[in-house]
C-alpha cells in the first residue's frame, strides 16, 4: 500500500457565493447563445455594427479588467502574509483600474449615442446594449463589494482563518472578469 | 515568479494576441483558434486567479467546462450553418 499524501485544497469562500456565481454564469451563457443566434440571422447588420465599434476600447477594457483581478489576488495575498493595510492598497488599486473600465464603457456609449444609435437601432445595438450594460451593472456591483472589502480590510477585520467573506467577493470579481474575457471575443473580435 | 504575477502576464499576453488576431479576416479556423485562446484565459482565471487549482469540487469542474462548452456552441452557431 502507498502511504501517499495527497494534498486537497477547501474550496475558496462561500458555497452559497458559489451558487451565485453559477446563477450568474448561467444567465450570462443564455444572453451569449441568443447574441449568437440573432447574429446568424442579420450577419450583414452584425458586421455594420461591429465596425461602429472602436476595438482599442474593448481591448483596454479588457486589460483594465485583468489588472484589476491581478491586484485582488495581490490583496488576498497580502492578507495571508498578515498585511491587511497592503491588502487594502491592493484593493484600492483593483478599484481604480475598474473605474478605467467604467469610464472607457461610458465614453463608448457616449459615442455611440452621439452618432444615433442605441438600444432600439437594430438587433445589433439591442443585444450590444444589453449584454455590456447588463455586465456594466456588475462591474459596479463588483467595486461596491471590493470597497467594502477594502473599509474591513483597514479595519483588521480579516484575520487567518477568518477570510471567507474576503475570499467570497474577490470570487465574485473574478467571476466578472470570466464574463468579459467571453464578451471581448464575442463583440469585438469575432466578425 | 510567483504564480499570480504569471497568470497576469499570460493573461495580458493572450489577450494581446487576440486583439491581433481580430485585425485580420475571421475564417472559421481563426474564430476556432480565437475561442481556444479565450478557453485557455478562462481556465487560468478559475485556477490562478480564484485559487482552484487543486480544490476537488464540482465547482471547479464546472467552471472549467463552463467556457470551452460555450466556445463550441458559439462556433456551431455561427458557422454550421454555412457549413451545410
Amino acid at each position: 500500500m502507498y502511504n501517499q499524501a495527497i494534498t486537497v485544497k477547501p474550496l475558496p469562500g462561500d458555497l452559497a457565493m458559489w451558487i451565485f456565481i453559477a446563477a450568474e454564469l448561467t444567465v450570462f451563457a443564455l444572453l451569449f447563445l441568443l447574441f449568437s443566434l440573432i447574429r446568424l440571422t442579420h450577419t450583414d447588420l452584425f458586421l455594420e455594427g461591429q465596425q461602429s465599434l472602436h476595438s482599442e476600447a474593448g481591448l483596454i477594457n479588457t486589460l483594465a479588467l485583468i489588472t484589476a483581478s491581478w491586484f485582488a489576488v495581490k490583496s488576498v495575498e497580502s492578507n495571508r502574509q498578515n498585511q491587511p493595510t497592503r491588502a487594502a492598497c491592493w484593493l484600492i488599486a483593483a478599484i481604480l483600474a475598474a473605474s478605467v473600465y467604467v469610464v472607457v464603457k461610458l465614453w463608448e456609449y457616449n459615442q455611440l449615442i452621439t452618432v444615433g444609435f442605441d438600444l432600439d437601432s437594430n438587433a445589433f445595438y439591442t443585444g450590444y446594449f444589453l449584454l455590456t450594460g447588463f455586465h456594466l451593472l456588475h462591474v459596479l456591483l463588483g467595486m461596491i463589494i471590493l470597497l467594502f472589502i477594502t473599509g474591513r480590510l483597514f479595519k483588521k477585520a480579516y484575520p487567518p482563518g477568518e477570510t471567507t467573506g474576503l475570499e467570497s467577493g474577490i470570487c465574485y470579481w473574478h467571476m466578472v472578469d470570466l464574463v468579459w474575457v467571453l464578451l471581448f471575443p464575442l463583440i469585438y473580435v469575432i466578425r | 515568479m510567483k504564480t499570480s504575477n504569471l497568470t497576469g502576464f499570460i493573461l495580458i499576453t493572450v489577450t494581446l494576441l487576440s486583439f491581433y488576431l481580430a485585425e485580420t479576416e475571421m475564417q472559421p479556423g481563426l474564430v476556432a483558434i480565437v475561442l481556444m485562446l479565450t478557453s485557455l484565459k478562462a481556465s487560468l482565471i478559475i485556477d490562478g486567479f480564484m485559487e482552484l487549482f487543486k480544490v476537488s469540487h464540482l465547482v471547479r469542474r464546472s467552471l472549467h467546462l463552463y467556457c470551452p462548452v460555450l466556445a463550441i456552441l458559439i462556433w456551431s452557431l455561427l458557422f454550421l450553418p454555412q457549413l451545410d
